[in-house]
């Protein structure tokens, strides 16, 4: 068991998927991975991620950036995310993920350097930036998980005369297929939340460097999902992310004020010893899902039956809610109130 | 006690198994004749099937599989394999069995009575997705031998058209047997867990609700989606077919071929077998289907005639162009014109409007539920009369009723009689003193015993005394005809969507684009 790597948008993602848990919040503040706390507990943890997907997804980024990023660039200025005369493209990604840098480290200063002189660029110069960034890796707020690095998949930039500031757009790849009106909204939603994240975090960044009266990111981004039944990109222009950036700003503010981590061996015990608070969302993400439904079941805690009905009982347990369907008198006003609206 | 689905949830759970969530079956129970079973999975990160298991219910499924899925010539060539079934089950012009076929090529008349009952299962919204899927990729398929396109567009047309049928609300010819027992049945667990057929499966069964309970848990850790184990990826699935890529020869490769549809058929087959369980699991339940369900099943039919069959029999034609044979077609993606998008919303708003308020009538727990969101009211009568004491005409009925109960209706609301739906009439006045509501109704159809078979004429006085329920008539048809109306060229906003021709443009002398010109002439 070792501390799990510094994936920094896995664990904001996590602390995200339920906050109100302190296990989870927990675990997601120490890096601990659910997997290690549920082998402890002496449960056999099941997720994991197919090969296949894992390959695909590489594949469809390596043809994306393909030709100075020839596809992806064909299908955003057809979605007018780039202006028909685009061009130049800085690939930052690392070299596990198709591209030529060793390091997260290198990457992120690789992308400060295009930062200050994407600033400082006037006249020709300026107009003439590259527009296709791949693998900006920024640094999150060192008051935030220690600090840690994020990879951006894809950034825009659109240069603008000075005194107007060269605008960013955060982009986030999937290998999902775009299926129109069809396509699974909460993919969307948690891609949207991503890039989010991203924009916050850029924001900082290039406050943190000084560059934010000459560089301004922008509230709306792009998603680049596939063509169904295709491996070329399809690009959905003109995505909001100025409430999931508000969200990410919150979410940090409220990580930056709890406690850092401690010993491997101390922080599972920590986690396991922690109230849980289990919920609907857990059987997406947690490998303890299952162990905290049944402690909840077993205190007859109404989550253990979905959110919705915790919601329609509120502090009611699922004991106390049968005795009163079954006739027995309310000792309180919550009680009366349940009994006349299951009436 | 109300019929509210989180109080059933919480008697579930104390009961230790489902709970039948309405009296009768929203769907038609039809011979296995009649129904197609179909599982698919896929491979991950990938959008189309790595096999297939298709069959009638009540024989062995016919397990197809592709080597690499990545490989389009071999897809195509897997999918040809068992296009013709589901062609001849959707009701294909050119795949109708003998027995339905008659007439010239694109002249035969719609089989309705052979497709009135088809039915296509899947185990769950994935492998519906997956229909979805399909669609995109053989609908617009452009490459290969012209024969073979033309059944592998038609597959992908038929897809399209069973995916959508399957999103439009009240429908009963693609089911999906999760959400189908979801409907049917209330499960003791939470929404997020009851997305899986096997879990659901497991309750079902017999014994005590611990054994339930633990035989849906273990039954939860087999994936029923289109997506497959991720270990199972791993472990086995990727070294064959590593081995598959890696072959020297046409005899190793075909060797792991068939190594990789042995480690396909018994995921296809469990998923294929947990739809099955699920159709003979409703099939013995005691409930009846909803003896109102006629106009449910008479739309569907209508909708496989105008939004499949119509355009296929249009597109087997020889005399039409094949610019005229393309905009038969709907495009997987996107309706492309707004007046189309907006008569098919109207469509469904239709299709909702008569499932619920066709069904309501044939239920007694869909009907309170239905008086529980005060859409209806239950009373008894304590006058009967005409207005001025007329001779003829309409009918005054006043109906005495607890004012506890919620209530949406209000004077002038249609309302019909539970029971006789032909009776029917408007809301006069509703006065409500203390704990009384007096609902005035006055009916205007069905008040003789001629016109609502079995029942007094409506000013008889032996109905004084009587409890009677009212419920909303609802507004069928309304929906229907606005789906026509927003294809008109003259209605609101025609000009800007589909109208021809353009409004002529303003006159260029009002438009001075030079400004100091603008000045000048204000000096």
């Amino acid at each position: 068991m070792g501390r799990p790597s510094g994936d920094v948008r896995r664990r904001l993602e996590q602390y995200a998927a339920n906050p109100q848990c302190e296990a989870n919040v927990g675990a997601a503040l120490r890096g601990l991975a659910m997997r290690d706390v549920a082998k402890k507990l002496g449960l056999e943890p099941e997720f994991g991620q197919s090969p296949f997907a894992l390959q695909r997804g590489q594949s469809f980024e390596r043809t994306l950036f393909e030709e100075d990023a020839l596809p992806l660039r064909r299908a955003l200025i057809e979605r007018k995310a780039l202006p028909a005369n685009a061009s130049g493209f800085v690939d930052l990604r690392i070299r596990q993920g198709g591209g030529v840098m060793r390091s997260l480290d290198e990457a992120a200063d690789g992308f400060e350097r295009f930062l200050r002189e994407a600033a400082k660029a006037t006249g020709d110069a300026r107009m003439q930036l590259p527009t296709i960034v791949a693998g900006a890796a920024v640094r999150c707020p060192p008051e935030v998980l220690g600090g840690g690095l994020l990879a951006i998949d894809v950034l825009t930039v659109h240069p603008q005369p000075r005194p107007a500031p060269v605008a960013l757009r955060v982009g986030e790849v999937k290998v999902y297929p775009d299926r129109g009106g069809f396509t699974d909204p909460a993919q969307l939603a948690s891609a949207r939340a991503q890039a989010g994240l991203y924009v916050y975090v850029l924001r900082r960044s290039i406050e943190a460097l000084g560059l934010a009266r000459d560089l301004l990111v922008a509230d709306d981004g792009f998603l680049v999902l596939t063509r169904a039944a295709s491996n070329q990109p399809s690009v959905r222009a003109g995505e909001d992310r100025a409430f999931q950036a508000a969200r990410a700003r919150e979410m940090f503010a409220k990580l930056g004020a709890l406690p850092a981590a401690q010993s491997v061996e101390a922080d599972v015990d920590a986690v396991i010893a922690a109230p849980k608070r289990y919920g609907d969302g857990c059987l997406s993400f947690c490998e303890l899902a299952d162990h905290c439904r049944a402690e909840a079941l077993a205190q007859g805690l109404p989550a253990a039956l979905g959110d919705d009905l915790a919601r329609f009982l509120g502090a009611l347990s699922l004991h106390r809610a049968l005795e009163l369907l079954r006739g027995e008198a309310p000792c309180n006003d919550a009680e009366s109130d349940f009994v006349r609206r299951a009436r | 006690m109300s019929h509210n689905p989180l109080v059933e949830r919480l008697m579930a759970w104390d009961r230790g198994a489902p709970l039948a969530s309405t009296e009768t079956l929203p769907f038609a129970r039809v011979p296995d004749a009649e129904r197609l079973v179909l599982a698919f999975v896929r491979m991950g990160g990938e959008a189309s099937p790595w096999g297939v298991a298709i069959g009638r219910p009540d024989a062995p499924p016919r397990c197809l599989t592709v080597p690499d899925p990545r490989n389009r010539d071999a897809h195509a060539a897997f999918v040809i394999d068992f296009a013709s079934e589901v062609l001849a089950h959707v009701g294909h012009p050119l795949h109708l069995g003998d027995e339905v076929k008659g007439g010239a090529l694109g002249e035969r008349p719609f089989p309705a009575q052979a497709l009135r009952a088809r039915q296509l299962w899947v185990p769950g919204a994935t492998h519906l997705e997956m229909l979805h899927l399909l669609d995109f990729r053989y609908t617009l398929a452009a490459t290969g031998d012209e024969a073979r396109l033309k059944t592998l567009r038609a597959f992908g047309r038929a897809c399209g058209w069973l995916f959508r049928e399957s999103t439009r609300p009240g429908q009963v010819r693609v089911h999906d047997a999760t959400a189908r027992l979801r409907a049917c049945f209330t499960f003791p667990a939470e929404p997020a867990r009851q997305a899986h057929l096997g879990y659901l499966l497991g309750w079902m069964g017999d014994g005590s609700g611990a054994a339930r309970e633990a035989r849906a848990h273990l039954a939860e850790r087999q994936s029923v989606g289109v997506t497959l184990s991720p270990a199972f990826e791993r472990d086995t699935l990727e070294a064959l077919l590593r081995a598959f890529h890696d072959a020297p020869d046409a005899a190793s490769r075909d060797t792991a071929a068939k190594a990789i549809h042995t480690a396909l058929a018994p995921q296809l087959t469990a998923r294929w077998e947990l739809t099955v369980q699920a159709i003979r699991a409703l099939d013995a339940d005691p409930r009846a289907q909803n003896p109102q369900l006629g106009p449910v099943l008479d739309l569907g039919v209508e909708e496989c005639q105008w939004q499949y069959w119509h355009h296929e029999a249009r597109g087997v034609r020889a005399d039409l162009t094949p610019e005229e044979k393309r905009a038969l077609g709907s495009h997987p993606e996107t309706d492309f014109a707004p007046v189309r998008a907006a008569a098919r919303y109207f469509q469904h708003l239709h299709a909702y409007e008569v499932t619920s308020n066709e069904l309501v009538h044939g239920d007694r727990v869909l009907l309170e539920r239905s008086l529980d969101g005060g859409d209806g009211f239950t009373g008894e009568v304590t006058a009967v009369g005409r207005e001025n004491n007329a001779r003829s005409g309409p009918v005054r009925w006043t109906v005495r009723c607890p004012a506890d109960e919620s209530l949406r209706l209000r004077e002038e609301s249609k309302v019909c009689l539970v029971g006789s739906r032909k009776r029917a009439g408007a809301i006069v006045s509703v006065e409500t003193h203390d704990n009384t509501r007096t609902v005035v109704v006055e009916l205007t159809d069905g008040i003789t015993k001629t016109a609502a078979p079995g029942l007094p004429d409506a000013i008889d006085p032996a109905w004084v005394g009587r409890s009677v329920t009212f419920l909303d008539r609802g507004a069928v048809g309304i929906s229907q005809r606005k789906a026509m109306f927003v294809r008109s060229a003259d209605g609101p906003g025609a000009w800007l969507t589909h109208a021809a021709p353009l409004p002529e443009p303003s006159p260029a002398g009002l438009v001075r684009p030079d400004l100091v010109e603008i000045v000048k002439g204000l000096q």
